[in-house]
């Protein structure tokens, strides 16, 4: 039977190991939606450029 | 505002963010290209694709299960619900893995099942992957319909029919990176609720009162939640309960198209390989211990028994009302909303990927171009959000345990064939089928026939999974063919697939 320090250091396990997950997640992803953003910029960038030097 | 009002308010919001998002990514993509609707190009990053299957694996059960095996099991319960179904993806990243090494251009699993056992078999496998993700999708409606009726008193087959529906337009529209986008907008918000929430709920009760209630369960004959286990994390029945959660997960996982087309569409085997540990073992399985240790140690703590819960799934939504108030009730509804829209999205993408592939282009338009294919895929989506729909309109009122650990026998027996099927070269077709013939034959027969209801469900569910990996292991060593895998790797699908790595 777990005694109430266990059971305490049980929940803090639980919701550091929880935490960092979802973080790590989250900041990448966030991360990768700021490196899509960029890169769609630089398209657009690059396109209106060949597109006033055809012109 | 009254109470319905605000349910309303949320559906009609998450709607139009929803519908809003499908639109933008369907106007920006050419979704009339079959790859880019069904893999989104398979240029998915690590972090949307561990975002995706972690919210695609917080179903609405999860959380409402989770938290009746903390009412059941005490400090055992949350934790042998989230091994039981963390083990199915251990088997299924590398099964994910060698598809896409073996296979490198296939997207659904029924492709690699036609080449390697033929169209009989694939046409089985087609069946049991439909039926699947059907029945994923109905128990999400059923999930969340149940939710806004408890909470905001709102009609269960109204919220059954629109949910349902919505999730469907939004694949329809959208795609896999619907889905995937979807994913991420509400791993976000699933990580808010959880991490704020959870903590408030703790912070109300007292860890210290949490842990007197479990402790007087455990020693006090006289409670009414009186069980010996109440602060064992590895009692028998706990331990029992975390195998069935295998078994039940296996054929959920390792059948669900939707995992192969996320997993087709991350960018390499490297990005697959991790996206899917860190999103399932890292950042999924804490999340139904927490809530099976917070909801369950509540119920401990107040000292209400499962009987006083109208039903023991209720226990969630009534500790979050408790401590919470409308808040909680709120937020409850929004985090099953979320887990339910999700998982149902991800559940139609692999819907939309299997007619698309595997049955217009084979069975109803041999000539179709991918504009055709691609149509017909977000057509089909839409008719089965409104069979979704009517199937949760069917199931209100009926014991969704009961049909969970029966989907446990029907869709283990089909895994074994799966999975040998990709390493060993000497099992052959006649040997696939009869094990799972047999398979889901023992199961059914062991669940109809034992008396005992505590024992029949488990033994059932055990060999349906168990007996066809027995089989095709016995009759291996008497086979005499040899299936080339190389020639997998020439495969070409009957739509472009432009980059693989």
């Amino acid at each position: 039977m777990m005694s109430l320090l266990e059971f305490k250091i049980y929940y803090w396990v639980l919701f550091l190991w929880g935490g960092a997950g979802m973080l790590f997640i989250a900041i990448v992803s966030i991360k990768e939606i700021f490196t899509q953003v960029n890169s769609a910029k630089g398209q657009k960038r690059h396109l209106d450029k060949s597109f006033k030097e055809t012109i | 505002m009254s109470i319905s009002a605000i349910g309303y308010l949320i559906i009609v919001i998450f709607a139009a963010i929803l519908l809003v998002v499908a639109y933008g990514i369907h106007k920006r993509n050419a979704l009339s290209n079959v790859d880019e609707l069904l893999t989104a190009g398979r240029r998915v990053p690590f972090g949307f694709v561990a975002a995706s299957v972690f919210v695609a694996w917080v179903w609405t059960g999860t959380i409402m299960a989770a938290s009746e095996a903390g009412v059941w099991y005490g400090v055992g319960g949350g934790f042998n619900y989230g091994w039981g179904a963390i083990v199915p993806f251990l088997v299924f990243i590398p099964v994910a893995l060698r598809l896409r090494k073996i296979m490198p251009r296939t997207t659904t699993f029924i492709e690699f099942v036609r080449e390697r056992y033929g169209e009989v078999l694939a046409n089985v496998f087609f069946v049991f992957g439909v039926v699947l993700v059907l029945y994923v999708c109905v128990m999400q409606a059923v999930g969340i319909a149940y939710a806004f009726e408890y909470a905001f008193n709102i009609n269960y087959k109204l919220i059954a029919i629109i949910s349902s529906l919505l999730f469907a337009s939004f694949i329809a529209i959208a795609g896999l990176r619907g889905s995937i986008y979807n994913s991420l907008f509400q791993f976000f918000i699933i990580m808010l609720v959880v991490f704020i929430t959870v903590p408030f709920i703790i912070k109300e009760i007292g860890i210290e009162n949490i842990y007197n209630g479990l402790h007087n369960a455990a020693t006090n004959p006289d409670n009414p939640n009186y069980n010996t286990e109440a602060l064992n994390l590895f009692g028998p029945s706990g331990l029992r309960y975390g195998l069935a959660a295998v078994v039940i997960a296996m054929g959920q996982v390792v059948l669900s198209q939707g995992y192969y087309s996320t997993a087709a569409a991350a960018t390499s085997s490297r990005n697959l390989f991790w996206a899917y540990l860190v999103g399932t073992i890292l950042a999924w399985l804490p999340v139904p211990i927490i809530f099976g240790n917070v909801v369950g140690g509540s119920v401990f703590a107040l000292n209400v028994s499962p009987e006083d819960l109208e039903v023991a799934t209720g226990a969630a939504p009534y500790i979050f009302n408790y401590f919470l108030g409308t808040y909680g009730s709120i937020v409850f509804v929004i985090l099953i909303f979320m887990a339910g829209l999700t998982t149902g999205g991800n559940g139609l993408a692999g819907i939309q990927a299997m007619f698309t592939i595997d049955f217009y282009k084979r069975y109803i338009n041999r000539l179709a171009s991918e504009k055709q294919q691609a149509q017909f895929g977000k057509r089909i989506t839409l008719l089965f959000g409104l069979t979704i729909g009517i199937g949760a309109l069917l199931l209100d009122g009926v014991s969704l345990l009961k049909i969970d650990i029966f989907s446990g026998i029907l869709f283990a027996a089909p895994t074994a064939s799966l999975i040998i099927g990709l390493w060993l070269p000497r099992l052959n077709t006649k040997v696939a089928f009869a094990s799972m013939v047999i398979g889901l034959a023992a199961g059914l027969t062991a669940y109809f026939t034992i008396n005992d209801n505590e024992l029949n469900w488990f033994v059932g569910n055990i060999l349906a999974l168990g007996l066809p990996f027995l089989i095709i292991l016995i009759a291996i060593p008497f086979t005499k063919e040899r299936y080339n895998f190389n020639k997998l790797k020439d495969y070409r699908p009957d739509h472009q697939v432009e980059k693989i790595s």
